[in-house]
C-alpha cells in the first residue's frame, strides 16, 4: 500500500543532516513550483478516472496543506526550504504526500497560544480550531476545510505526523495510520499522508 | 458588476494569490452605481481553496460589504470552500 516513494520522503523527514535536495518531481522549493505541480495532480487524478469534483476536492486539500508549509515556515525553514510533494495514482487509489522539515506546528501555534506545549495537543488544535500561527492575521481555516472534506467521505482518510504528535482521522486513516511507522521522534517538521480508494 | 475569475487561472489555491487577485479585482472591476452587486462568476475554475476565497472575499467586502457575492456554481471545492468560511452568498438582486 505505501510506495516506496513516500519511503524515500519519511527518510528525508527524519534525516539528520547532510541533505542533497530531492528531485525536482518530488519537492517544491519554492511556493510557485509547488503550485505549479498542483495542476499535475489535478490532471493525473483525473486520468486515473477520480471524478472532477473529487480531484477538485482532494487538490484543493493538498494545496491548502503544501501552502501551510511556506506560509508558516517562511524566515523559519530548518534547513532546506520547501515542501516535498508527491503522488501514486491509480485505477483504485490515490495517495498524497507533502512533508516540510520547518518548525512544525507546535512551535508557529505557540504564535498565538503562548501556553500551548504539547506537540499533539498543538496538531489536534490546527485540524479542529480556528486558530493560527500567523497571529494576529486572521487565518486558520484552511485546516478545518482539509479535515471536513476528508471526513465527508468514508474512502479518504489522513495522517498527519508534527514533531511528536501524531493525527489520523476519515475513514482510511486508521488505514493509512497503520501502514508504515510515523516518524514521531523530533522536535520539527510536518509530514501528512492523504489517501482516497475506490477511484 | 461580474468578474470572470477564471481569468485569474484555474486552480486558486494560496493566500498570496487570493492578496494579489483581490487587489487587481478591486482596483479594476468597479460596480458602477452603490447599489451595483459585484458578482464572482466562478465558471471555468476548477479548484479553490479557502484561503484563497477568505483573502478574495474578505478585501472585496472590506470595499464593497454585501454587494459581492458568488454567483451559483456546481464546483464542490467552491461549495466547500464557502461553508468553511460560513460566508455563503446572500441572495442575488432580483
Amino acid at each position: 500500500m505505501i510506495p516506496e516513494a513516500l519511503r524515500q520522503c519519511i527518510e528525508w523527514y527524519v534525516s539528520a543532516g547532510g541533505l542533497s535536495v530531492p528531485d525536482a518531481d518530488q519537492y517544491c522549493q519554492t511556493r510557485d513550483a509547488f503550485e505549479g505541480r498542483l495542476a499535475r495532480l489535478l490532471a493525473d487524478a483525473a486520468n486515473v478516472g477520480l471524478p472532477e469534483a473529487d480531484a477538485a476536492l482532494l487538490t484543493a486539500v493538498a494545496g491548502e496543506i503544501g501552502n501551510n508549509s511556506f506560509d508558516h515556515n517562511l524566515g523559519h525553514w530548518r534547513d532546506q526550504p520547501g515542501c516535498y510533494f508527491a503522488y501514486a495514482a491509480d485505477a483504485s487509489e490515490l495517495l498524497v504526500w507533502i512533508a516540510d522539515r520547518g518548525r512544525g506546528v507546535l512551535a508557529s501555534l505557540q504564535q498565538a497560544v503562548p501556553a500551548l506545549s504539547d506537540h499533539q495537543q498543538a496538531l489536534e488544535m490546527a485540524f479542529e480550531r480556528i486558530v493560527s500561527g500567523r497571529h494576529p492575521e486572521r487565518r486558520g481555516n484552511g485546516l478545518k476545510f482539509v479535515r471536513s472534506v476528508i471526513n465527508a467521505d468514508r474512502d479518504r482518510g489522513l495522517v498527519s505526523v508534527s514533531g511528536r504528535g501524531k493525527l489520523a482521522f476519515g475513514g482510511l486513516g486508521p488505514a493509512l495510520l497503520g501502514s508504515t511507522g510515523w516518524p514521531t521522534e523530533q522536535d520539527y517538521g510536518t509530514l501528512t499522508l492523504v489517501g482516497c480508494k475506490g477511484l | 458588476m461580474i468578474i470572470q475569475v477564471s481569468k485569474f487561472g484555474e486552480i486558486l489555491v494560496s493566500r498570496p494569490a487570493g492578496r494579489e487577485h483581490a487587489l487587481i479585482m478591486r482596483s479594476s472591476f468597479r460596480p458602477a452605481t452603490e447599489e451595483e452587486f459585484l458578482e464572482l462568476d466562478f465558471a471555468g475554475v476548477r479548484v479553490v481553496a479557502p484561503s484563497w476565497l477568505d483573502e478574495v472575499l474578505t478585501l472585496l467586502r472590506e470595499e464593497y460589504g454585501d454587494r459581492v457575492i458568488c454567483l451559483p456554481c456546481a464546483n464542490e471545492s467552491l461549495v466547500q470552500s464557502l461553508k468553511t468560511l460560513e460566508a455563503l452568498p446572500p441572495e442575488p438582486p432580483a
